[in-house]
């Protein structure tokens, strides 16, 4: 059950992943912050990000599937170890690898990388809460 | 039983129910946590636009007559306010004796596309170097330092670099300076000499995509610096009421103005932070009087035992009174971090959705409020555990081991 329920965890987490830079805190251009039908959207450096993390997000799902299908010590280490890794790229990627805009003040700054870090923390979090529940499976 | 027991004790007791115990920690979080944010907000607000109203530098500012609201707008958010007046109002203010100096501005908006800033749109600020008092000051470094006909000021949120090269409507600038923060909608404008500003526009027909209607005649606003008083002056309110009674055409803003604007733009959503604070408060404090009461109720036969093994009264209420102490001190110190941690982290967004200014408060500050929100939550604790931990001391051991069989 405790397996079942890490898993989850690391599906929901996974999904936030995606609908956090398309939805709950879009990145420049998108969601709510789309310009105007027929003007358009323009270059922004955070549109890489944008993929990386729906990439990153699918993984994670996949990530959350392994203890949720086999409930086994193994499978929940690996899960754990992987989510652990997974949560320093949601962050690597708009801080290092992929950027995002320049200006402070654009959306995929203020909204979309502090939302960013704070699922890289729960993250880590559910990681190392994955590693304790992993001891407990048979 | 020691006394130095009773925590250990209280403790296990709190392992043993992980899940009811942790709803308790988080709704103390959730208590803590919105009254700290809502002090944040505000005091954040308040530094910011006492900071940006001290870097603005001018007594007063006159635009033309009816786009006062707008002006304060731009100053809060730095989203440009495009209206303009007759060059000639400037002569006019200068010429009332209780001014001692002005300057103009000049509001353009960049094009959507610009290769500066990928589609965003940014606040140009035309202003004139040779009677400028506002803006040079604001320099990090050399605020005396000369700006040349091409060369711009940029506030720090932008992001660019001294010596670095932009375009705006197809022409180049050099950024000659970055300006410190003010916590102010101004941190996220350009800073262009009116001169540049004007050749700019005239060019712009050919060299952008778009042309920049801006006739050299027009300013948007006159930055006033008034007299001192001793030596003629007048006070901010009297002289903004004459300005615009002797020059219909123009409205003129006090830094009071900007002040009101703050307030009304935060009170509601500090009020519904305060409210749901004060709204979770007494259900809080209700959930954990009845979980306490519930728990000594269900721990009747441990109790009778412990009391007939010579516990005291005074250990048994203790060991209750420490349990509820824990929940609240945990939820008290979570609630802090998180709301601390939230307000860091979306500080910008705060301040763009509320339209306020936004600078951190002082440690000193901070540290008080956390822990004033940490000290009433765990008051509430050791309060709404009061009743169930003397019920629980009073239990005669006998009844209560024969009552919890």
């Amino acid at each position: 059950m405790q397996g079942k329920a890490f898993g989850a965890v690391i599906v929901v987490l996974g999904l936030l992943i995606i609908l956090t830079p398309w939805y709950i805190f879009p990145v420049c251009g998108k969601g709510r912050h789309a310009p105007p039908p027929g003007t358009p959207i323009g270059v922004h450096g955070c549109h890489k990000t944008l993929k990386a993390e729906t990439v990153l997000g699918l993984v994670t799902i996949g990530v959350g599937f392994v203890p949720i299908v086999w409930p086994r010590k193994k499978a929940a280490l690996g899960a754990a170890a992987a989510t652990m890794v997974l949560a320093v790229l949601v962050i690597l990627f708009p801080t290092a690898i992929t950027g995002m805009c320049k200006v402070k003040t654009m959306p995929c700054l203020t909204g979309t990388l502090p939302a960013l870090w704070i699922l890289t923390f729960i993250m880590a979090v559910a990681g190392a809460g994955g590693l304790l529940v992993a001891r407990k499976l048979p | 039983m020691t006394i130095k027991a009773a925590p250990s004790l209280a403790l296990r007791d709190l392992a043993r129910r992980p899940v009811r115990h942790g709803l308790l920690v988080l709704c103390v979080a959730a208590v803590t946590g919105l009254q700290l944010a809502a002090f944040l907000i505000d005091a954040a607000g308040r530094r910011g636009l006492e900071i940006g109203l001290e870097r603005l530098g001018a007594d007063l500012v006159a635009v033309p007559r009816g786009e006062d609201g707008a002006l304060t707008d731009t100053y809060m958010t730095g989203e440009a306010s495009l209206f303009y007046m007759d060059r000639a109002l400037l002569g006019r203010v200068a010429a009332m004796d209780f001014v001692e100096k002005v300057s103009s501005q000049v509001f353009i908006k960049s094009l959507s596309g610009a290769s500066c800033c990928s589609a965003w749109s940014v606040f140009l600020i035309g202003f004139d170097p040779e009677t400028d008092f506002t803006i040079r000051p604001w320099l990090s470094a050399d605020p005396s330092r000369r700006i040349g006909p091409d060369q711009i000021l940029v506030g720090p949120a932008l992001g660019f670099e001294e010596g670095q090269t932009v375009r705006f409507y197809g022409r180049p600038f050099t950024v000659a300076g970055v300006l410190a923060p003010s916590g102010m909608g101004l941190d996220s404008a350009v800073f262009i000499p009116n001169r540049s500003a004007y050749l700019m526009a005239a060019e712009s027909g050919v060299k952008a995509e778009k042309k920049l209607d801006l006739p050299p005649d027009r300013v948007s606003a006159i930055t006033i610096k008034l007299k001192p008083e001793e030596e003629g002056g007048l006070p901010d309110w009297k002289a903004a009421y004459e300005l615009e009674m002797a020059i219909k055409e123009i409205s003129v803003i006090q830094p009071l103005d900007v002040s009101k604007k703050l307030s009304a733009n935060m009170s509601g959503t500090l009020k519904s932070l305060r409210s749901a604070g004060y709204a979770i408060w007494p259900i809080t404090a209700i959930f954990i009087g009845l979980v306490f009461a519930m728990s000594a109720s269900e721990k009747r036969r441990e109790i009778g035992l412990l009391r007939a093994l010579g516990a005291t009264r005074w250990f048994v209420f203790r060991s209750i009174l420490a349990e509820a102490s824990i929940i609240a001190a945990a939820g008290a110190a979570l609630g802090c971090l998180v709301s601390i941690g939230l307000v860091a982290a979306f500080s910008r967004a705060i301040s763009l959705s509320l339209e306020v200014p936004f600078y951190w408060p002082e440690n000193s500050a901070l540290a008080s409020a956390a822990a004033v929100a940490f000290f009433l939550s765990l008051l509430t604790g050791a309060l709404a555990a009061l009743h169930p931990a003397a019920s629980a001391a009073n239990m005669e051991p006998y009844e209560a081991i024969r009552r919890g069989e």
